[in-house]
């Protein structure tokens, strides 16, 4: 085998293989990752979905009729059903887990997992054919280690599925315009409806698709043009069907449950989230909110590789304007990077909307990670291509390693340390979880981190009960389940009786926190769990004279 | 023709020269990488753990009195610190209405972070330890201490119609509320959303009960305070401290529910009225007024201050607190004193 086809061999693979690294690494750091309250409402879905797929199975008949799907999908059907139809074909196939000799939640959580790592392969193969294999390696690498996207791809939720959906029917989408064949066609009318499966995110793609098919319609001949209409129209009517046909609690009374799923998403406004010291649950989001909290959370580095690539697209995007005019985007590369830049662009130019609310955070816009990686790796690309100019650092053995491990570094080790904090993850630049405190950033959302209270409950031998929140009786029971918290520990919402209790620092739990000091009578906790010495969940512990006196009243 | 095109030849060496120590600017790319990942390392290391504030709290309690405040900097730290201070952590230090009834506060600081306003800055404090790591313990003294002489929570936190009476209702028609002795709790025994109790609690005919507790204020800052949900158009909450000594002014610090503080401004005016029972010309008992306030969403936890009272220094009398709105329910809060 010759270096060339050598070379030309582990570039193709080489999105496999971070891909396969990226699956491994999600499995392996699965245990020391609690349960968000949103995700142990997934397991309940899943579970119910479960019930309903065994009675298609056993009794199909009686599966289809409107009792039999209610009971199946009427829970938690503000969401769409993909994702969770896949946690629960997984948890079926493994049987909770049990053949694989995993955690129940591991079975749940896989296929987003899976998800996960096709969105690296996908972002390579993306790359790849725009920018070669140097660029591909660099885009899927810089993705992986984005911190919050590690952290969300461990969840049984729905933000990496949809951003790996949104991602592929993209890919789908440039595929369909470059050749408007039926196969092509078919693919993405399938690709889209289960898009819209998966999350409302996807109501934003007509606005990627829209500008780039009118260019392509306006540029093209007559016959190409006949053929485009088709794919659009095709597209159109099928993505709806095919999402209806996804989601049998859609089946029956169809236009008022799409219209209660559409209005609970568009009045759904009661998120909290900490910005620069300020609680915000309503809209509008302050201007510049995604941008400042995309800064502040994706590692600096890869930032500075994604300006670089938008420089060096700019400049031959500029170069190919001189050379062919209004007609450059006919160009197969420049019409897929317009396209991979709208869909970039998009979900941040919701949040411009002045009627956009506050969602939680940056997970509402990682459908546009994968092509800020690819603009990256473009960028990391043009970096080395001039660092190999220089003579002596040419002359290295090992030379692109070192230079790779100089741009990955970084965002591998705060990836690395974010992991079971990630939503308390903010870039070095700006003064790491410490400085996201000190400028009044939110630190977490969801209360999972009440699995990392595990060791300090240990150490207490704690049993009795505890009070809980914002981490849900479903979430913490499945952890007891799991043994990663004492199972001598009952779960409680009333603080007044309760042995243990504890409050995640968030700004809008400050009434709970201030509460529970009177509930204890001390403002001063037990035990405090930090990341990098910022307060995360302070617990609180009731001497057993106060016990006595709480339940004389 | 030979000089020319020698200098055609320095001029593109020189090109070239400049071009390869331009190239070198790339190598800022990956050193930007490698600074990033040292600074990641740096900050992790240099995080602070509980041994770290443990060991700056064994300092302070060396040298704090009774009567000191204590201030922790910045807020996000209060909590690593409140567990490290234990019995020094008050309700009343924690969740102060503000510093000026503290002649001396101790301050934790974090790499010289502050909270105090800027006039305490001015009076150099004294350093106890330069550092217990980031954590400096600085002793800083009020340079404009105004002492409380009556502090109406210590009255309503008594539970006792001696030192306060409660009416609510109809202005005119109020009626008693009545004082229960128990246990400071959360009032909605479930999730720990609302208002909680304290352990003495004034008890209303509407049901509501009225306690010195801690709330939240509009930035979710805690403050320790009288709670007093509003009763709507027409009617009030009257209270009465008595024995109070009066000096030379009321100081009123006011606020809202952090939740109940609309945000958008939409939320109405409370307003609160204070008075004095003096002796009139027959002898009798008459109400005095002596200043009013109004809050207005967004004004979040305020300080008002009746100055001129009208009375000798050293007084002993009663102090009327009316608070009225045209909204019911609005969860009022607030705390006083003379000073």
């Amino acid at each position: 085998m010759s270096l060339a086809s050598f070379k030309e061999r582990v570039g193709k693979h080489a999105g496999l293989a971070l891909a396969s690294v990226y699956f491994a690494s999600l499995v392996a750091s699965a245990r020391s990752i609690g349960f968000g309250r949103d995700e142990s409402f997934y397991f309940s879905a899943a579970r119910a979905y479960a019930g309903w797929f065994r009675q298609l199975l056993t009794s199909p008949a009686v599966a289809f009729t409107r009792g039999a799907v209610d009971a199946g999908w009427n829970y938690n059907h503000e969401h769409p059903p993909l994702a969770k139809a896949l946690f629960a074909f997984s948890w079926m196939l493994t049987e909770g887990g049990k053949r694989l000799g995993v955690d129940e939640s591991l079975s749940f959580r896989l296929p987003a997992m899976l998800l996960a790592a096709m969105l690296v392969w996908l972002t390579h193969r993306m790359a790849r054919e725009l920018y070669g294999d140097r660029a591909a390696f660099f885009a899927a690498a810089l993705l992986a280690c984005i911190p919050r996207l590690f952290f969300h791809a461990h969840l049984a939720c729905f933000d990496i599925p949809i951003a790996a959906m949104w991602t592929l029917a993209v890919y789908m989408f440039v595929r369909a315009l470059r050749a408007p064949t039926l196969p092509h066609t078919l693919g993405l009318a399938l690709v889209c409806g289960l898009t819209l499966a998966t999350k409302h995110n996807a109501w934003m793609l007509p606005a990627v698709f829209a500008p780039p098919l009118l260019l392509r319609l306006a540029t093209s001949d007559a016959a190409t043009r006949a053929r485009l209409v088709g794919t659009a129209f095709c597209t159109v009517l099928l993505a709806p069907v095919i999402a209806i046909a996804a989601w049998p609690w859609l089946w029956f009374d169809t236009l008022p449950r799409i219209q209660e799923y559409v209005g609970f998403h568009m009045h759904h406004d009661y998120y909290n989230v900490e910005y620069f010291g300020r609680n915000i649950n309503a809209a509008p989001s302050p201007f510049g909110y995604a941008f400042v909290l995309t800064a502040a959370t994706v590692p600096s580095v890869t930032l500075l590789l994604w300006g670089l690539g938008v420089v060096r697209l700019a400049g031959s995007w500029w170069g190919d304007v001189r050379a062919y005019g209004a007609r450059f985007f006919a160009r197969e590369q420049r019409f897929a990077e317009l396209v991979y830049l709208l869909a970039f662009a998009v979900p941040y130019a919701a949040f411009m909307v002045p009627s956009t609310p506050v969602f939680g955070g940056t997970k509402h816009w990682m459908t546009a990670y994968p092509f800020l990686a690819i603009a990256a790796g473009y960028g990391a690309d043009w970096c080395v291509v001039h660092v190999f100019k220089i003579r002596w650092f040419r002359r290295q053995r090992f030379a692109f390693a070192a230079l790779a491990a100089c741009l990955l570094a970084a965002p591998l080790a705060e990836t690395s340390h974010a992991r079971d904090f990630g939503l308390s993850n903010y870039v070095p630049l700006i003064g790491g979880t410490e400085g996201g405190a000190n400028l009044g950033f939110h630190r977490q959302f969801w209360g999972f981190t009440t699995q990392s209270l595990a060791p300090y409950f240990e150490a207490d031998r704690a049993r009795g009960s505890v009070f809980i929140h914002d981490t849900t009786q479903g979430a913490f029971t499945q952890m007891q389940a799991e043994g990663r918290l004492p199972k001598a520990l009952q779960p409680s919402n009333a603080p007044n009786h309760a042995n243990y209790a504890i409050v995640h620092h968030e700004l809008h739990m400050a009434e709970i926190e201030y509460n529970l000091w009177n509930a204890f009578n001390s403002p001063a906790p037990s035990y405090v769990l930090t990341h990098d010495g910022v307060p995360i969940i302070s617990v609180w512990k009731r001497a057993k004279k106060q016990t006595g006196e709480s339940i004389k009243e | 023709m030979q000089a020319r095109a020698r200098s055609a030849s320095v001029r593109h060496v020189e090109a070239q020269k400049a071009k390869s120590r331009a190239v070198w600017l790339w190598a800022l790319v990956p050193a930007f990488g490698l600074f990033e990942l040292g600074l990641h390392v740096w900050q992790v290391q240099r995080a602070l753990t509980a041994e770290d504030w443990d060991r700056a709290v064994a300092e302070l309690r060396t040298h704090i009195a009774e009567a000191d405040g204590i201030v922790v900097a910045p807020d996000w730290a209060e909590p690593v610190a409140r567990r490290a201070l234990g019995s020094l952590a008050t309700e009343e230090r924690m969740a102060v209405a503000d510093y000026t009834r503290y002649k001396t506060v101790w301050e934790l600081s974090v790499d010289d972070a502050t909270v105090l306003p800027s006039d305490w800055l001015k009076v150099p404090a004294l350093v106890v330890t330069p550092t217990a790591r980031r954590i400096h313990v600085r002793q800083r003294t009020n340079p404009t201490h105004n002492p409380v002489v009556t502090d109406l929570l210590t009255l309503a936190s008594r539970g006792s119609d001696s030192d306060l009476t409660v009416t609510r209702g109809t202005v005119g028609a109020e009626t008693p509320c009545v004082w229960h002795r128990g246990v400071a709790r959360v009032e909605a025994d479930h999730e720990a959303w609302g208002p909680a109790r304290g352990a003495h609690y004034a008890e209303c005919t509407d049901g509501t009960k009225l306690s010195v507790q801690v709330v939240p204020d509009h930035d979710w800052r805690p403050r320790r305070c009288f709670l007093v949900p509003t009763t709507g158009a027409g009617s009030r909450t009257r209270l009465v401290f008595h024995n109070v000594v009066f000096s030379g002014a009321v100081w009123m610090h006011t606020g809202l529910h952090g939740y109940s503080e609309d945000r958008q401004n939409h939320g109405l005016d409370v307003t609160t009225w204070v008075g004095l029972h003096v002796l009139n010309d027959a002898n009798e008992q008459a109400e005095w007024p002596v200043g009013s306030d109004t809050h207005r969403d967004g004004e979040g936890w305020k300080r008002f201050e009746i100055e001129d009272l009208g009375i000798a220094w050293g007084t002993i009398g009663d102090l009327l607190v009316d608070i009225s709105s045209d909204a019911s329910g609005r969860l009022y809060c607030f705390e006083g004193s003379t000073r």
